[in-house]
């Protein structure tokens, strides 16, 4: 099985996840999507892996610096249909392998150092298979 | 702490003062979350290599991020206090 260090998540009102062992080149392809960092650098915020109490993982919470221009400064991302957080267990601060990527059409994704800990069995978390940028032919 | 981040955002203090192989050594410095911050202030020692502008940009991180109230867990109220402790015994 290959390392998966990163976790990346697209942001929308159900966002997604994925796994990776990299952390992406400054312009990748994932799901399609054609992405570029927005150069803010990999330090942008602090952020908590929100656990139950069993210690599973259900999303991560973002806490953007002001740079970034989010409407919020806390964001709850969810990969579990359970909400059920122990703010316990929650408080990591982290604040490593943080980048903010931009698609085109204005879709986020942000990178996170993967959590340790298993998420919950109900997540829906997928390996992210980084494609390469065909050459435009003119 | 310093004027000199005066008219800087918390990103822009980040980017120009905490080269990433500072933030590894926060990141031992501090542990994990609000236990990690404990541990270290029981356990205290500053990791070789670790910069006095790195925790004086840290503590002014820290010091906005508790005044803006986005510090629910306590875990950088606890960051401040090793890093000003850290200060202290870089300066004497």
């Amino acid at each position: 099985m290959k390392n998966q260090n990163y976790l990346l998540v697209e942001l929308s009102d159900t966002p997604r996840f994925w796994l990776a062992g990299e952390i992406p080149d400054e312009r990748f392809l994932l799901n399609g999507v054609e992405y570029e960092d927005t150069g803010f650098g990999d330090f942008i915020g602090f952020y908590d892996y929100l656990r139950d109490t069993a210690g599973e993982v259900l999303g991560v919470r973002f806490f953007p610096f002001e740079d970034l221009d989010f409407a919020e400064n806390k964001i709850n991302l969810f990969a579990s249909a359970k909400k059920d957080v122990d703010e316990s267990k929650s408080d990591d601060q982290l604040f490593v392998d943080n980048k903010l990527y931009k698609s085109k059409n204005g879709k986020l994704l942000l990178t996170f150092l993967a959590p340790t800990e298993n998420f919950a069995s109900d997540c829906k978390i997928y390996h992210a298979d980084f494609a390469e940028i065909p050459l435009k032919v003119a | 702490m310093s004027d000199k981040f005066a008219n800087l955002t918390r990103g822009e203090i980040a980017r120009k003062f905490i080269a990433r192989e500072q933030r590894d050594l926060l990141e031992e410095f501090f542990g994990k979350g609000v236990d990690g911050a404990k541990e270290r202030l029981k356990s205290f020692y500053i990791p070789n290599d670790l910069t006095l502008e790195t925790l004086e940009a840290y503590g002014e991180i820290a010091t906005r991020t508790i005044a803006e109230k986005l510090d629910k867990s306590g875990a950088q109220v606890l960051r401040l206090e090793l890093v000003e402790k850290a200060l202290d015994e870089i300066g004497d």
